[in-house]
């Protein structure tokens, strides 16, 4: 048996640092896409529905990838953008048969059935902190129906009369039993209790059985150790612009 | 014994009742969150059979039972198609009368079996979800008692109720819960929440939410689950003592 000695804190680190870039990358790609088709607004010039529609090419483009890890992706633009839509997105999913199908909720507000994204944290954290967000895990019960990563990134314009605006997020979804496949390998071999967690202290991935994907840590205050200055505290290894953390829990 | 039916069972193609039962589940799911809204016109059956991924005999045997289910109407002509019924609305048939046809179809059995069944989903959810909600789950939930709160009519009660348990799934972190929940409501929403649906149990039920939550946010798993299923029960006892009214009425040796 080949003698390989246990992958460190710095390793899986990396591996989930390439994970989540890759994923952005996509994302990000659909970001230029989305300034270009949101560039009028800018410009003082009207904006329809119609007018970000191309970006369903893109879109699909990226989920029809052969074993692609995106299952969801697309442009939610935010009120008052469009002229003829309070409320608008193009986002597409994939079908059991792994083809893009369009997302059509209910964005009326006046309808009871209304989803009201405004104020889900896909949306809202990437608009107050102008940054890009990974959100969940979470069940996405109106989208994938699985449990699910959300990785979005904020569109600003800035137009003639109202200044710096936010416009939007481009985003992509992915499930978390790919992000687990993908990691546990490494994190078995690791020595210690390991786990990948996100800001409010929920496992993304760990390996010890008491860790499992989902649960909130009790045992250690993740929240609290996030506030600490990166370096205060030798056992939550923040990731470099990611609000995601490897949590070393010890032997 | 090894018994060849039960391979040749496994094995048998899949049938277009079978795929027709799916496309109707898909359909009559969206109406019962209220993904799919009342008078809302679906897609076409070509669309729908191309997004299904079914043939347009399926999708025509899939309408016809929904139809039949009440849950949506064909209107012939120009501007015709495939709408959702509206709650009281439709062809005159209002939401009082399809409620009472729905409890007449089922025994009380089956309706105290519907409600335990979905006990076991719903407490399972609350006492996770007491363990494992985020502050963003618990600030859903929140909403979720608002809406209901705000709700005017029987179809809107009926909806927020629906949402505040698939929310409550999905704050357990849950994804097979979170569907099962979204599953039952198609059988739950009209047997279950529409009795409970009128003004003078809305203060009752939300009432009820609210301490749900309440256990959610302070991590009382065990709080949480008693009152699910003390919610799911009461509901069932409105249900319940609308129904026996009803079959009291029917022909004992009618149908």
């Amino acid at each position: 048996m080949p003698t390989t000695s246990a992958p460190t804190v710095a390793e899986l680190a990396d591996r989930v640092v390439a994970l989540c870039e890759t994923t952005f990358a996509a994302v990000d790609g659909l970001r230029g896409v989305a300034d270009q088709l949101l560039l009028p607004f800018s410009q003082g010039a009207p904006l329809v529905a119609a007018d970000v529609a191309p970006i369903d090419g893109p879109v699909r483009q990226i989920l029809d990838v052969a074993r692609s890890p995106l299952v969801g992706a697309g442009l939610v633009v935010a009120p008052g953008v469009l002229a003829d839509a309070r409320h608008w997105m193009q986002w597409w999913t994939r079908d059991g048969a792994g083809r893009p199908q369009q997302l059509r909720p209910e964005l009326d507000a006046e309808e009871e059935s209304f989803w009201d994204y405004t104020v889900l944290p896909w949306f809202t954290v990437p608009r107050e902190t102008g940054h890009r967000h990974v959100t969940g895990p979470y069940v996405d019960w109106l989208c994938t129906q699985e449990y699910t990563l959300t990785f979005t990134v904020p569109v600003f314009g800035t137009h003639p009369e109202r200044g710096r605006c936010h416009l939007g997020v481009v985003g992509a979804d992915i499930v978390a039993a790919w992000l687990e496949r993908r990691l546990l390998p490494l994190l078995h071999r690791m020595h210690g209790s390991v786990a990948l967690v996100n800001a409010e202290g929920r496992v993304v991935v760990a390996n010890r059985p008491e860790l499992v994907t989902g649960a909130v840590l009790r045992q250690v205050d993740v929240p609290a150790l996030w506030r600490q200055e990166p370096g205060g505290d030798a056992t939550l290894h923040r990731l470099p612009d990611l609000p995601l953390a490897v949590l070393v829990l010890g032997a | 014994m090894r018994s060849d039916g039960g391979r040749a069972a496994v094995f048998a193609p899949l049938d277009t009742g079978r795929r027709a039962d799916a496309v109707v589940r898909r359909l009559a799911d969206g109406i019962a969150l209220g993904i799919l809204a009342p008078e809302e016109q679906l897609p076409s059956e070509t669309e729908l059979a191309d997004t299904f991924g079914v043939s347009a005999v399926t999708v025509r045997e899939a309408l016809t039972i929904l139809r039949e289910q009440g849950l949506v109407a064909t209107r012939r002509g120009r501007g015709g198609g495939s709408f959702v019924r509206g709650d009281g609305r439709g062809d005159g048939r209002g939401a009082a009368s399809a409620l009472h046809e729905r409890l007449r179809a089922v025994s009380p059995s089956e309706l105290r079996d519907l409600a335990d069944h979905y006990v076991a989903i719903t407490g399972t959810a609350a006492l996770l979800a007491a363990d494992r909600a985020g502050e963003q789950d618990v600030a859903l939930l929140g909403d979720g008692v608002a809406e209901l709160e705000r709700a005017g009519d029987a179809g809107g009660r009926r909806r927020a109720e629906a949402r505040f348990h698939v929310e409550l799934a999905a704050a357990a972190q849950s994804p097979r819960l979170t569907r099962a929940e979204i599953a039952l409501q198609t059988e739950v929403g009209p047997l279950l929440w529409l009795p409970a649906a009128t003004p003078a149990t809305q203060t009752e039920q939300v009432r009820q939410h609210a301490a749900i939550v309440e256990a959610v946010a302070a991590g009382d798993g065990q709080r949480a689950r008693v009152q699910a299923v003390a919610h799911v029960y009461a509901a069932l006892a409105r249900a319940s003592a609308l129904q026996l009214g009803l079959l009291g009425e029917l022909d004992p040796d009618g149908d």
